[in-house]
């Protein structure tokens, strides 16, 4: 490893600009993906039929890939709101941890804090807390996010208009919905590690399959999530008695 | 042909809105005592897999494989996008790839 100087901790104050280019810099990445999965949200979204400014109202309001694409199902589904409340709850889980190492305070005044907290993303989340970014300020904090805000908004108003000069009878848009699970899914297999956790996942799933399909309709999420968390909720309890 | 209701939408879009919000800021909020919390700490390490294993069966689970063409192009899109992911570890390419595929099979072949 090349030696390099102890990093300084920079305020606003030495540096007036706030190096607003290394803070635009630092969402190329984010752009690369953004704005493809930004176009592919709104496409998905006017072709299923809902009045395509959802997908840039979308983004504005909720800032939060994975959930903005299932809520388009969600939609066409009429699913009842306490699903929706409890899908997103499981779905966004993870998010509850990242405020514990979000280096709000450097972040001045309550606008910039609340939207620091709205906008705390994965990706706010992975470029504040280790590589390059760990350093910035306060100021360049919000530029990351409020630029990386726009990248997906501009990807789905784009999606959006798109979607309506694409004829309707073109069919098989919601795939990047399912390609882009897989992904995700596969990112978090290789980080657990964990046969186990695909295998019990797959067991709730089946029995989530045969109570949507001939008990509850549209209840897949929410039995097949409830009965994960509860399988794993039993790991815990056992882990920890055996610790005693 | 716009006819989903804009209630059910805005409702839809202020419910996830509220709901990650509220994770968003619990740290903040409740101050570092997430972080002494074991159970919550267990639930966020073993959620992931479970979650987005359950997610990508969520929006395959109305396949029909008892009738032509047997679920095939999604399976076979399916599969080719793990590998190239699994592959190329480059998530774009591979959802592209998938998609294409996906688009190509019912669009053109079936």
């Amino acid at each position: 490893m090349r030696a390099s100087p102890p990093p300084t901790e920079r305020t606003d104050q030495q540096d007036p600009k706030g190096g607003a280019g290394e803070a635009v810099r630092l969402t190329v990445p984010v752009a690369m993906a953004y704005i493809p999965l930004g176009v592919a949200f709104g496409v998905l979204l006017t072709a299923s039929g809902i009045n395509w400014y959802w997908a840039p109202l979308s983004t504005l309001l909720i800032y939060a890939g994975s959930i903005e694409f299932l809520a388009v199902g969600f939609m066409v589904a009429g699913l009842p709101l306490y699903q929706v409340a409890f899908t997103s709850l499981i779905v966004n889980f993870r998010h509850i941890f990242y405020g514990l190492s979000f280096p709000i305070d450097r972040l001045r005044g309550r606008v910039q804090k609340v939207y620091g907290v709205f906008a705390l993303t994965d990706e706010t989340y992975g470029i504040t807390t280790a590589g390059p970014g760990m350093h910035l300020t306060g100021r360049q904090i919000t530029i990351v996010q409020v630029v990386s805000h726009v990248w997906w908004f501009l990807g789905a108003l784009l999606g959006a208009l798109l979607g309506q000069v694409i004829p309707e009878s073109v069919k098989g848009f919601e795939f990047a919905l399912t390609a882009m699970f897989l992904t995700l899914a596969v990112n978090a297999v290789r980080t657990s590690r964990s046969a186990t956790l695909v295998l019990l996942a797959l067991g709730a799933g089946v029995i989530g399959y045969l109570v949507d399909r001939y008990v509850v309709e549209e209840s897949f999420l929410i039995v097949s999530l409830l009965l994960y968390v509860a399988v794993i909720s039993g790991m815990y309890q056992k882990e920890k008695e055996r610790a005693k | 042909m716009n006819h989903l209701s804009d209630l059910h939408a805005f409702a839809v879009v202020a419910v996830i809105s509220l709901v990650t919000v509220a994770l968003r800021a619990a740290p903040f909020v409740v101050l570092g005592k997430l972080a002494a919390n074991g159970y919550l700490r267990y639930l966020g390490e073993k959620m992931p897999t479970g979650v987005m294993v359950l997610l990508v069966a969520y929006t395959i689970k109305d396949l029909d494989v008892t009738a032509y063409p047997y679920g095939l192009p999604k399976l076979v899109s399916l599969s080719l996008a793990a590998v190239m992911y699994w592959k190329t570890d480059n998530a774009l390419l591979s959802i592209g790839g998938g998609v294409a595929l996906y688009m190509i099979l019912v669009n053109g072949v079936i």
